[in-house]
């Protein structure tokens, strides 16, 4: 019994510090449908893509607008009555920590397969490409925290990619409202400020947004302050991407949203039913969203400072959804001016089978050879709420970085079959 | 003489038709009467482990006589992202209120299939929406804004029916006396009819066993 208690103690324990040190990319959290006792589908169509609710459920720190604590099934351990508020600060300030240790795992595994181009390897299983231990919830009212050890695996080895933040929520309420000014320290960077409304960590795509990609944005360890109303949300950070000296980057991010529910969570939805109708799919979310971001980086990449600019937008129309993006990266000592757009597509056929089509282009200035263009096309599809295949396309159109390197522009051509799981 | 003997005939005759006519109003109003204390008690069983998770519903399928619904509506809520209750029997033709009583948005529908098909639109915190059961059977009610959620509406012929406790014992009261099929339902499991006899004042017992999974 003894050995159990600290095998327990010890696995918790190990479990949190293992949490705290590591992370990588993956955002769908089934600890949340455990406290909750309910679907992902609450928060996500298909995972990981966020619905609204989701997304008003992540900006409150991981609680459910309005009333999270009538809807918690899991109990919360308090780490100090309530009334001890009025004691402070001859008091600890009271707080609680999630009931049962709020982890989640994700898996997943990929089947490639290149048709076209020169490519002798022509297939590879990778199983698993990525394996992810998450951690997410919130202490009391005004605390949330996201934790996140991934391995990915790159070649024949795995890399990690450490992601944690602790937020404090609704500080000077009083004064600018709330919700309005919230403080974020840990790994933020791209985890909130790729574009707002085409977040990679939201895709539920195989492949990555090309902007992600090509512009070198990661994981920095930093502070950010943002807010959010009915229709707005903002974010401003510094952040660190050179430990040898004292350089920081620094970026902003605005969005904005007419219609659908809030990113508050407010905003009734509201039909009639009746004999016949069917009724509307928990992912619709009527709206037109468009938002943009600027990042700038002093330290920069190999002492190459750089700016990054981009807008998007996106129409949520019934079961269908449209977006288009721009970005702008120049670099100050190789002038290196990269332009990519985009525009995507995805209907919702079934709630289980959501098909999607994107275009990519990336072009050059100053910099030869370098411009690409290429479409995904694909469809993910849910065996269960927690278990998603993908089969997906990717198709070059223009790739003159394989060209220039003797290549054929279909060497990167791929169709790629993907399961992902979290539980 | 002859006329006053048809006059008494014919009076007679009336008296006879009168009696007859309270005889049958009476006998027609014997099930409500006995429902009112007067009938028999069936109590028993349904003998499976899943009732002490998912209780079942006993009720007789058919008793003569007419029991029109109550005049209060039957009533469903939506709290805590749940229904509540969880099973709801109503008498045939009854209006059930739908409540939200969350902070949330919720939906009620039934799928293709079910005794009554219905859709009840989106709606948010303190509306009610009513939806009126005319047919037999069950009703499963989800929410589309919240795929766990689930409830049954059971439609019913009449009211004797309970529902089984944790250990599966149920209880039905002031039954008319008669011989009825008594039928158990419930979400994950089936099982055969059974007949029983009611007599006034005393209990019958009843066991259903050997159910299978749905």
């Amino acid at each position: 019994m003894r050995r159990i208690f600290f095998g327990g103690i010890f696995t918790i324990a190990f479990s949190i510090l293992f949490l705290a040190f590591f992370s990588g990319k993956a955002n769908a959290i089934p600890a949340f449908a455990r406290k909750y006792k309910t679907s992902c589908a609450l928060c996500h169509a298909p995972f990981p893509r966020l619905t609204a609710m989701g997304d008003a459920f992540r900006l409150n720190g991981y609680k459910l607008p309005q009333a999270d604590e009538i809807y918690v099934k899991e109990q919360p351990v308090s780490m100090g009555a309530e009334a001890y508020q009025k004691v402070f600060p001859q008091a600890i300030w009271p707080s609680t920590i999630p009931g049962m240790p709020p982890l989640a795992v994700r898996i997943i595994g990929d089947a490639n397969y290149h048709p076209f181009g020169h490519q002798t390897d022509r297939s590879e299983f990778n199983f698993p490409q990525e394996f992810a231990m998450l951690g997410a919830g919130s202490f009391g009212e005004n605390f949330a925290f996201f934790a996140n050890l991934g391995f990915e695996k790159e070649d024949d080895s795995y890399s990690t990619n450490p992601k944690a933040w602790l937020m404090w929520q609704n500080l000077f309420s009083g004064l600018v409202g709330e919700h309005h000014f919230n403080l974020k320290a840990g790994n933020v960077g791209r985890h909130t400020i790729s574009l707002p409304d085409t977040r990679n960590e939201n895709s539920f795509t195989i492949e990555d947004y090309l902007y992600v990609t090509e512009l070198d944005f990661d994981n920095e360890p930093g502070f950010q302050a943002d807010g959010y109303g009915r229709h707005w949300r903002y974010g401003v950070g510094v952040v660190e991407t050179d430990t040898d000296n004292s350089d920081k980057d620094f970026y902003g991010t605005v969005a904005f949203k007419i219609g659908g529910l809030g990113f508050d969570g407010t905003g009734e939805k509201s039909e009639a039913g009746g004999v016949g109708t069917t009724p509307t799919g928990y992912w619709r979310d009527d709206s037109v969203l468009f938002g943009g971001f600027i990042y700038r980086s002093r330290v920069g990449i190999n002492a190459d400072p750089y700016d990054r600019i981009g807008g998007d937008a996106r129409i949520n129309y019934k079961d269908v959804s449209l977006a288009a993006g721009y970005i702008h990266g120049s670099n100050d000592q190789t002038e290196e001016n990269k332009n990519i757009w985009f525009g995507e597509a995805y209907y919702f056929v079934f709630p289980w089978m959501v098909p999607y089509l994107r275009y990519e282009n990336l072009s050059v200035s100053n910099v030869d050879n370098m411009d690409q263009s290429r479409f995904i096309v694909g469809s993910a599809m849910l065996l269960r709420a927690n278990i998603r295949v993908n089969v997906e396309a990717r198709i070059y159109t223009k790739n003159e970085p394989i060209e220039a390197a003797g290549g054929d522009k279909q060497d990167d051509d791929q169709i790629a079959f993907r399961v992902d799981f979290a539980f | 003489m002859m006329e006053s003997i048809k006059k008494y005939f014919s009076f007679g005759l009336f008296l006879g038709v009168v009696f007859l006519i309270f005889l049958l109003a009476f006998a027609v109003r014997i099930p409500q009467a006995k429902a009112g204390g007067q009938g028999g008690i069936i109590k028993g069983t349904v003998d499976s482990p899943y009732v002490s998770r998912f209780p079942a519903l006993v009720y007789i399928d058919h008793v003569n006589g007419s029991f029109p619904p109550p005049k209060e509506n039957p009533h469903m809520s939506q709290k805590s992202m749940t229904f509540r209750p969880h099973i709801l029997p109503v008498l045939k033709g009854s209006t059930v209120d739908f409540t939200n009583d969350d902070t949330v948005d919720h939906n009620v529908f039934s799928p293709p299939g079910s005794a009554t098909s219905f859709n009840l639109g989106i709606y948010g915190t303190g509306v009610k929406r009513t939806e009126k059961f005319d047919h037999l059977g069950e009703v499963p009610l989800l929410c589309s804004v919240h795929p766990e959620m689930s409830a049954f509406v059971i439609v019913l012929q009449n009211p004797y029916y309970a529902l089984t406790d944790n250990a599966g014992a149920f209880e039905i009261k002031d039954v008319p006396a008669g011989t009825y099929q008594l039928k158990v339902w419930d979400e994950k499991i089936k099982g055969a009819p059974q007949q029983v006899t009611v007599e006034a004042g005393k209990t019958a017992t009843v066991a259903f066993k050997g159910l299978t999974r749905r």
